[in-house]
């Protein structure tokens, strides 16, 4: 068992060493994809955020629209989408940022909804402007809560960049379907041993960051 | 003229059936510090607020300085009025220093400027300098109130509002920095607004004290004449005044004493500074058997109490 795992693993290795200029390609491919996924959730979903937690309407309509949307699977997001956008890197990319959207969005609300109201009192009483507060205040004061929520997308999204392999828009997942197309495993692991690997070291630098930019200090 | 004039304010909170603030006309004598006192409920917040227009009144007005608080652009009016509030509220993000020069910055003064701004009030709320560079979660409850006092005087305004600031500090602190503001405000001698429900805090800081109950005015006097003349059942019971002495030592002579005159002679008398307190005068009465006591600015008499005021204060309401 052990030794087919590790034959199997050295069969992946040199796969890897005969296909290096494809291979990091790919994983070029995979950060693009997912990097812009997680750059657009985080342009739409910080201000709508931002609204959501001062708006009682905005909530109850955006909030339960985006929950709705998190039940439905990236996968079948995918499918539904090709007929209207066809077998390209933007059917993969809306796809993307429809699962990185939820977190962002939940944790700004929740970030901007849990600021501690005598300190928005006290900038109001100062003489702020409500754009004024936003930015020196509450914005540098939500910031660590809202990475937790790129974080979390950050995670899924990476996983789930794999996808895009289905609609031909390249990524590591063209590993993992050739790899099951040809019931390959050594090829299925060149993909998915790199996409873990990139999952844990972005979100041990998204934490690093997290903590630099803590504004609390004590 | 009155630095604050509020003149038939009442304010309703949509969903209430009663008004938290029924139709107060008052006015606020520049350079003093007048004390907001009553029972939670009873509008004192709601009162203050109103003045940097954290909240509306429903009907009437307030002027400051005779101009109509609603003819200012909201927050240029509240860039010009010092505002404490009990929970501090420093910003956790930003030193000390930049805490402090808030206010200037929205102002727009230039950074040398604000820079000796800073020092000058770290050096007033008794903080030392290098405490600049700190961060409020690094200072204890008191030294952040002082942070939160030296925030508000930071642009010099000639009004603060200060919404029980004290309330949550320990009581040793509690008085020490009630000394630093009675000692700020002889030299600063702001008009300040400030809301208690600790009886003994108002009848310490206030040259007036406004007794509030259920949104109406009750009372308003001055420490002694409260204690001497409580107008009705409900102030006596706030005053609750069975300590005498506690009571005596809460209150300064400056809020008794009369003005020099000519039938007062005798360099013999016993001398006490301003700020002294009235428990400190009648043991010095009690002494050296003298009726007078004389009291001192820089050392120089400038007025006196004799037994008969004390005694006014002390029991009369009885």
């Amino acid at each position: 068992m052990v030794d087919t795992l590790i034959h199997t693993l050295w069969q992946s290795y040199l796969y890897f060493l005969n296909r290096q200029t494809e291979f990091w390609g790919a994983v070029v491919d995979h950060l693009i994809l997912a990097g812009i996924a997680i750059g657009l959730a985080i342009l739409v979903c910080v201000p709508l955020g931002i609204w959501t937690s001062k708006s009682r309407f905005a909530s109850l309509t955006l909030m339960n629209l985006v929950n709705g949307l998190r039940v439905i699977p990236s996968l079948a997001v995918l499918f539904l989408i090709i007929p209207y956008l066809g077998l390209t890197s933007t059917s993969a990319i809306v796809a993307l940022t429809i699962l990185a959207m939820p977190p962002v969005l939940i944790n700004t609300d929740a970030a901007f909804r849990t600021l501690e109201p005598a300190i928005i009192e006290a900038a109001r009483g100062m003489g702020m402007s409500a754009f004024q507060r936003l930015i020196k205040v509450e914005f540098p004061l939500a910031i660590p809560v809202i990475l937790t929520g790129v974080r979390i997308s950050a995670v899924d999204v990476i996983a789930s960049a794999t996808l895009a392999a289905f609609v031909g828009s390249g990524g590591l997942g063209i590993y993992i379907t050739r790899g099951f197309a040809l019931y390959d495993y050594s090829i299925l692991f060149v993909g998915a041993i790199p996409v873990a690997l990139i999952t844990l070291a972005v979100e041990g630098l998204l934490a690093l960051l997290q903590k630099t930019l803590q504004p609390i200090k004590t | 003229m009155a630095a604050i004039q509020f003149v038939n304010v009442s304010k309703q909170y949509p969903g209430t059936t009663a008004p938290a603030v029924d139709n107060i006309t008052l006015e606020i004598p520049e350079g003093s510090i007048v004390v907001l006192l009553g029972p939670s409920g009873c509008g004192k917040t709601t009162l203050l607020k109103m003045v940097n227009r954290l909240h509306e009144p429903t009907s009437g007005k307030i002027l400051l300085d005779g101009v109509d608080i609603q003819s200012i652009p909201v927050n240029q009016l509240r860039r010009n009025i010092g505002y404490v509030i009990q929970q501090v509220g420093l910003f956790p993000h930003l030193s000390i220093a930049k805490n402090i020069a808030v206010v200037p910055d929205l102002l727009g003064w230039d950074r040398q400027r604000i820079n000796q701004r800073v020092n000058e009030l770290l050096d007033l709320v008794h903080l030392p300098l290098d405490f600049r560079n700190r961060y409020p979660a690094q200072l204890s409850g008191g030294q952040q109130q002082r942070v939160g006092l030296a925030r508000a005087l930071a642009a010099d305004p000639e009004v603060m509002l200060m919404d029980e600031p004290f309330g949550a500090i320990d009581a040793i602190t509690r008085e020490s920095l009630q000394d630093q503001l009675l000692e700020l405000q002889r030299r600063l001698k702001k008009t300040i607004l400030f809301v208690t429900h600790d009886v003994e805090e108002a009848l310490k800081l206030a040259d007036e004290i406004i007794v509030l109950d259920k949104g109406r005015l009750v009372q308003k006097d001055t420490p002694c004449n409260l204690l001497a003349n409580p107008a009705g059942d409900f102030v006596r019971q706030l005053l609750n005044t069975d300590d005498r002495i506690r009571q005596l030592s809460l209150v300064r002579v400056e809020t008794v004493m009369k003005p020099l005159d000519s039938t007062i002679h005798s360099n013999r008398l016993p001398r006490v500074p301003l700020g002294t307190d009235l428990k400190r005068v009648l043991s010095l009465m009690l002494s050296p058997a003298s009726d007078t006591v004389l009291v001192c600015q820089e050392g120089n008499p400038i007025g006196y109490i004799t037994f008969e005021e004390l005694r006014k204060v002390g029991c009369l309401s009885a």
